[in-house]
């Protein structure tokens, strides 16, 4: 349980960074900047959310040290998402 | 544990089962040392060799320092100066750092795991001469002027073959490759070793910080590695066949290798940086006699820096003209990941405080360690703000930020470990370490820090000279002095091993810092005599006695049970007890492998393509004789019991075998070259824009020859797993047939799909399209090559009797393989026949 929580953790951050990475690029390529707030602020919606139930599904099975790891994790990750999706709040989508 | 408690094994222990012990672990004596194996002795081999090339990157770096001494200067030309800062720099990080880290690990791992060995000793012998003597060779092209003269991070258009005819770039290409399958297999020891050779009881959660550290490290490598190690495949591809990946006027992408290479070199920053924050992690609690402050978030901060580490790697591209938005994603990530290592610097500030440090030659080096790390990490806070960077892009500013970091986070804690860890592996300490630390401690601050106003005033990096009157004189004046007195404490360094440093099987019999750990255990070649149950994560300190018990052979496994070389198996997160391992000793072939591999790419580099084929089948024959002979050796004897009620298999099958998960760690590696393969595609696709992808004139092949392909290769995944079920019913012949069987389906599946592209008329020489999706076939056909060579080991095998429904392993391995195999080849069709198509529409 806390080794796969630790990891989906990370596979959640992963995928986030992706997505607002590779979806801003993709549509400022394709000319479609009005697209990028959205999706950067959608994905950063669900990746917290989904970081949070995580959280507290790792804390609640009680998973000792693991899951301690799983919950600090799932915190870092979440820093992360916060700080990376922030820009998009200042500057021009493209 | 209270003495009361019954211990594993009972006292007294059978006449002659120590000197059994010893006598297996027998080091090789004379000439035949080369032929060694066992952790303690190339662990040590693998650490002096990195310190030599360091020392060599260090003359050239004196060359530079005095060539830049004054303005004008005429002791190195501009030619060669470009040669000696691109050998300074590829050496120090490929040659020095990562296998300096990689040497430690497979050094300390087994002794701090109380492992009789790392689970793949010859892997790692073998991955230890083929970086020597590859290495070698790299310093060696200086002298026929024929070094790489690109800069460390060879960027295109400059390393391509318009602008560099010569085969200088050709020489950190391959050169590179030996380091690269180097690392893997170090990564892969010590992934394995690390969550499957732990003692008894030693869960994960009270493994020592120093193991997560490497843990996190390994895997970092196999995510990282891959990236360079396709970068690296398609620069050649280029320069030796004119496929166009980076030139722009066929479609090609100067950027794509920036990505691919950063990709990789951010995480390799920490990648060098982690061991060592884990080894001062071992020495901080050591030396201030106290429990490290937050186990547990030391523990989450290492891994939350290896993952966030690889969001960053666009920090080095910001002066390319990539959106501000895109940068702005970069800069926030850069900010992110010094979080964690924030945790873990105030973790060594609670631990000192809360304990009484004792200011010997290890902990010196811990605070110059924090004072160097903690400027070079602010600079590093400095460039990541964007407008900053394009002031300081390329500047003295940045060579001050990279040694502060990289002299700061990896020399001193290794440093620190060599003083901290002297005892262990030579019996005696070292003598002169205070003088050491502080000519190096001024040596490096007076090198370094004047590079920053030097930067700041304008000095460019990587020039042989500049003009006289910018006011540039002094700061460099000051920065040759600087170098002038590290060199001094390098030199003393080296005395101080030289007089004091004397190689021997390990261990010492007392416990000289009064650490918490397990390798300050009683030792000898086979490490510990008896594998201690372990209850708490400081057991010297909280298991009174366990010295004695251990030594005595009170605890597990305390003898051979098959008279070979053998380590304890247990699982990757409880750590409870499952089988032992038959470990392999002293031998030629991995020597004689490495000999070959060197020689493969060396000869390579100069073109001479039928030596480096012969070298290259040297290899191959070699690894393949040390397979066949060491590797699978079946069930040699019954259960046996290692005390404690545990009776345990010595040969088990499937998923808890360690070739196993090797395996699956070789998957994870070859999955994330593939992944960049397809973010070449993606990312020239965007480059080019979706109107011209494939380029006009340029057609697919219909969707009928690919759908056959990928029946064909599906088909071969089906055989093999029939072949499965008929071995489990004790078939042998049948079993060849239909691996012979399956492996036809899968050529024939590969090798119809490179026909119908190549009769579409794609080419990979006309545009970056063809060269992309080329670089897929490439790479399919590799790995169609490889099952190749697998699917008649294991006939071979089968026919020699040596396979069947028991005596599996080399099958299973063979079959995971192949089915990761058959997966990324449908993959491939997919992003060669399906991709185009949709993104064409899009
Ligand atoms: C006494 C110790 C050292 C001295 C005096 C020194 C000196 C230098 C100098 C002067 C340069 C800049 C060359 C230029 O831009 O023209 C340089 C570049 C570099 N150094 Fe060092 N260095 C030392 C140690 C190290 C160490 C320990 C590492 C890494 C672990 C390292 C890694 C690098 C790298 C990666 C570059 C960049 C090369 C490039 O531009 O391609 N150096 N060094
Ligand atoms: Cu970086």
């Amino acid at each position: 349980m806390g080794v796969a929580a630790s990891l989906l953790g990370i596979v959640i951050w992963a995928l986030h960074f992706g997505l607002v990475y590779g979806g801003q690029a993709l549509a400022c390529e394709v000319g479609r900047p009005s697209i990028v707030m959205p999706l950067v602020i959608g994905a950063s919606v669900v990746a917290l959310a989904l970081l949070l139930v995580l959280a507290v599904v790792a804390r609640r099975s009680r998973g000792g040290f693991l899951g301690g790891l799983a919950v600090g994790i799932a915190a870092f990750s979440a820093l992360a998402v916060v700080w990376e999706a922030a820009p998009v709040l200042a500057l021009p989508a493209c | 544990m209270t003495p009361t408690q019954a211990l594993p094994n009972p006292l007294p222990r059978p006449e002659g089962e120590l000197e059994a012990l010893e006598e297996v672990w027998k080091r090789p004596r004379g000439w035949r040392f080369v032929t060694v194996v066992n952790n303690n002795w190339i662990g040590v081999l693998y650490l002096g060799t990195a310190g030599l090339f360091c020392v060599f990157a260090v003359i050239l770096s004196l060359l530079m320092r005095a060539q830049l001494t004054v303005g004008g200067n005429d002791i190195l030309e501009a030619g060669t100066y470009n040669q000696v800062f691109t050998v300074h720099g590829t050496a120090m990080m490929f040659l020095f750092a990562v296998p300096a880290v990689e040497a430690l690990g497979v050094y300390l791992l087994p002794a701090m795991l109380a492992a009789r060995d790392l689970p793949f000793p010859r892997l790692s012998a073998y991955a230890f001469w083929a970086y020597a003597i590859g290495g070698f060779f790299f310093f060696l092209s200086l002298f026929w002027g024929v070094a790489p003269d690109g800069g460390w991070f060879m960027y295109p258009p400059l390393t391509g073959k318009e602008y560099s005819p010569g085969i200088n770039a050709d020489f950190w290409l391959l050169g590179i490759g030996f380091i690269e399958i180097s690392a893997i297999a170090g990564a892969i020891e010590i992934i394995v070793g690390v969550l499957r050779n732990r003692p008894p009881g030693m869960t994960l959660g009270r493994m020592p910080i120093f193991a997560w550290a490497m843990l996190v490290f390994a895997v970092m490598i196999v995510f990282a590695f891959p990236a360079v190690i396709l970068a690296t495949i398609l620069l050649e591809l280029e320069r030796a066949f004119d496929w166009p990946f980076f030139l722009s006027a066929r479609g090609g992408d100067p950027l794509l290798w920036q990505h691919l290479f950063w990709f990789f070199g951010h995480p390799e920053v920490y990648i060098i940086f982690l061991p060592a924050a884990g080894a001062v992690s071992m020495i901080v609690p050591a030396m201030a006699g106290t429990r490290l402050v937050g186990y547990g978030l030391v523990a989450t901060a290492l891994v939350a820096t290896g993952f966030l580490s690889f969001g960053l790697w666009v920090h080095h591209m910001y002066a390319t003209g990539i959106p501000s938005l895109s940068l702005a994603f970069f800069s926030a990530a850069s900010f992110a990941v010094a979080v964690p290592t924030g945790v873990q610097v105030f973790a060594w500030i609670a631990t000192l405080a809360s304990g009484r440090p004792r200011m010997e030659v290890p902990m010196l080096f811990v605070i110059g360690f924090l004072f160097i790390f903690v400027l070079g990490g602010l600079t590093g806070v400095m460039v990541a703000v964007v407008p900053f960077d394009w002031q300081a892009h390329d500047t003295y500013f940045i060579v001050a930020h990279l040694h502060y970091v990289l002299i700061g986070g990896m020399v001193f804690p290794l440093l620190a470990g060599l003083y901290y860890w002297a005892p262990l592996a030579s019996g005696g300490g070292l003598r002169y370490g205070r003088w050491v630390f502080w000519l190096l401690f001024g040596g490096v601050n007076l090198t370094f820090f004047p590079m920053h106003v030097a930067g700041l005033m304008g000095m460019p990096r990587r020039v042989w000279t500049y003009p006289e009157g910018m006011g540039l004189e002094l700061w460099n004046i000051l920065s040759t002095i600087g170098a002038g007195v590290s060199a001094l404490g390098i030199v003393l360094l080296i005395a101080d091993l030289a007089k004091n440093f004397r190689m021997s099987s390990g261990g010492t019999d007392s416990n000289p810092h009064k650490a918490g750990s397990l390798e300050w255990l009683p030792q000898g070649n086979y490490n510990t005599r008896s594998i201690p149950l372990i209850t708490s994560r400081d057991p010297l300190w909280d298991q009174p006695g366990l010295a004695a018990q251990v030594e005595a052979g009170q605890h597990f496994l305390p003898g051979t049970v098959s008279g070979r070389r053998e380590t304890l198996v247990t699982s990757a997160v409880d750590a409870a007890p499952q089988y032992i391992a038959i470990v392999p000793g002293p031998g030629w072939a991995h020597v004689i492998a490495a000999v070959g591999t060197a020689g493969f790419f060396l000869a390579l580099t100069v073109q001479w393509v039928m030596i480096s084929a012969a070298f290259g089948a040297v290899a191959l024959a070699a690894v393949l004789y040390w397979l066949w002979t060491g590797t699978d050796l079946g069930p040699v004897r019954g259960p046996a019991d290692i005390g404690g009620g545990y009776t345990l298999p010595l040969y088990v099958t499937g998923r808890d075998n360690l070739g196993w998960w090797a395996v699956v760690v070789l998957m994870l590696v070859d999955g994330t070259v593939f992944g960049c393969v397809a973010f070449t595609h993606i990312f020239l696709w965007l480059s080019n824009g979706p109107e011209s992808w494939p380029p006009s004139g340029t057609t697919l092949p219909g969707l009928m020859a690919p759908a056959i392909s990928a029946a064909l290769v599906a088909a071969s995944a089906a055989v093999v797993m029939l072949s499965d079920a008929v071995l489990k019913r004790g078939g042998r012949w049948a079993v060849a047939a239909l691996l012979l069987v399956a492996l036809a389906l899968l050529g024939a599946g590969m090798g119809l799909d490179l026909q119908a592209l190549w009769e579409a008329g794609v080419r990979p020489t006309a545009h970056a399209f063809g060269a992309s999706l080329y670089a897929n076939q490439f790479w399919q056909l590799l790995h169609l090559g490889i099952i190749a060579v697998m699917a008649m080991y294991v006939v071979a095998r089968i026919a020699a009797g040596l396979v069947g429904a028991v005596r599996r392993v080399s099958f299973d391995v063979v079959r995971l393989f192949w089915f990761y195999v058959v997966g990324q080849a449908l993959a491939g069709l997919a992003l060669t026949h399906l991709f185009p198509r949709g993104a064409g529409v899009a």
